[in-house]
């Protein structure tokens, strides 16, 4: 898998949804996603680590109250 | 009806070799291919008050599934679109988690909170495309899963 932070441009993440695996939404202009390996790089796009990937999913899926 | 050549240029009305050149020309494309057990499944989160966009693809294929829900005390809306049209307005409720469909009078998915979603099996056949929509009311957190499988 390949982790990165994409583009958000009026709701429609910058990706081929096709790839997509995960998507951890956190403002209207950016969103962490999860992609299959096949997922051709754009330069709009930011690598980070799985390990920034969870952390971003785990503060942002809190256990319920 | 006669037989004619095989090199008869394919007709619906022509020669009997005509004829079933029409078929596997005109006819069996149309046709609904097999799927394979590959199918195609993701996930989107959101803390946006808007819809945004979950998914968006084009093809033909089917909606295995959906579940959706939300972070406690908080609700949610999945809109789903099949072929550009909307076929689920549904909300994710408050207490259940239930995504009603559509128009919340049926519901499809009971889920309650992120750790415990479940799932619904839903069968939506599409030709063209296939949209999901998500939004959390108040901006919180709500996620929908889906799977699907395509041609």
């Amino acid at each position: 898998m390949k982790f990165f932070i994409v583009p958000v441009n009026n709701g429609l993440l910058d990706i081929d949804y096709a790839d997509l695996v995960e998507g951890i939404q956190t403002t209207a202009t950016e969103c962490y996603v999860k992609l299959r390996d096949i997922a051709a790089i754009r330069d709009t796009w930011l690598g980070i680590t799985e390990e920034q990937f969870e952390t971003v999913k785990a503060n942002m899926i809190q256990p319920p109250e | 009806m006669r037989i004619g050549k095989k090199t008869d240029a394919a007709s619906a009305t022509g020669s009997l070799f005509a004829r079933i050149a029409y078929i596997v020309n005109t006819i069996i494309p149309t046709l609904q291919k097999p799927r394979g057990l590959h199918g195609a499944p993701g996930s989107f989160t959101t803390a946006l008050t808007t819809y945004q966009t979950a998914l968006s693809i084009t093809g033909k294929g089917r909606l295995v599934y959906l579940a959706a829900s939300t972070h406690s005390n908080s609700t949610g809306a999945v809109i789903i679109e099949i072929d550009g049209a909307s076929v689920c307005m549904g909300s994710i409720g408050t207490t259940s988690g239930v995504l009603w469909f559509p128009d919340n009078s049926f519901p499809i998915s009971y889920s309650g909170t992120f750790t415990s979603s479940g799932n619904s099996h839903l069968d939506l056949s599409f030709k063209e495309s296939l949209v999901i929509q998500l939004k959390c009311n108040q901006g919180i957190g709500a996620n929908v899963c889906w799977q699907y499988e395509d041609e």
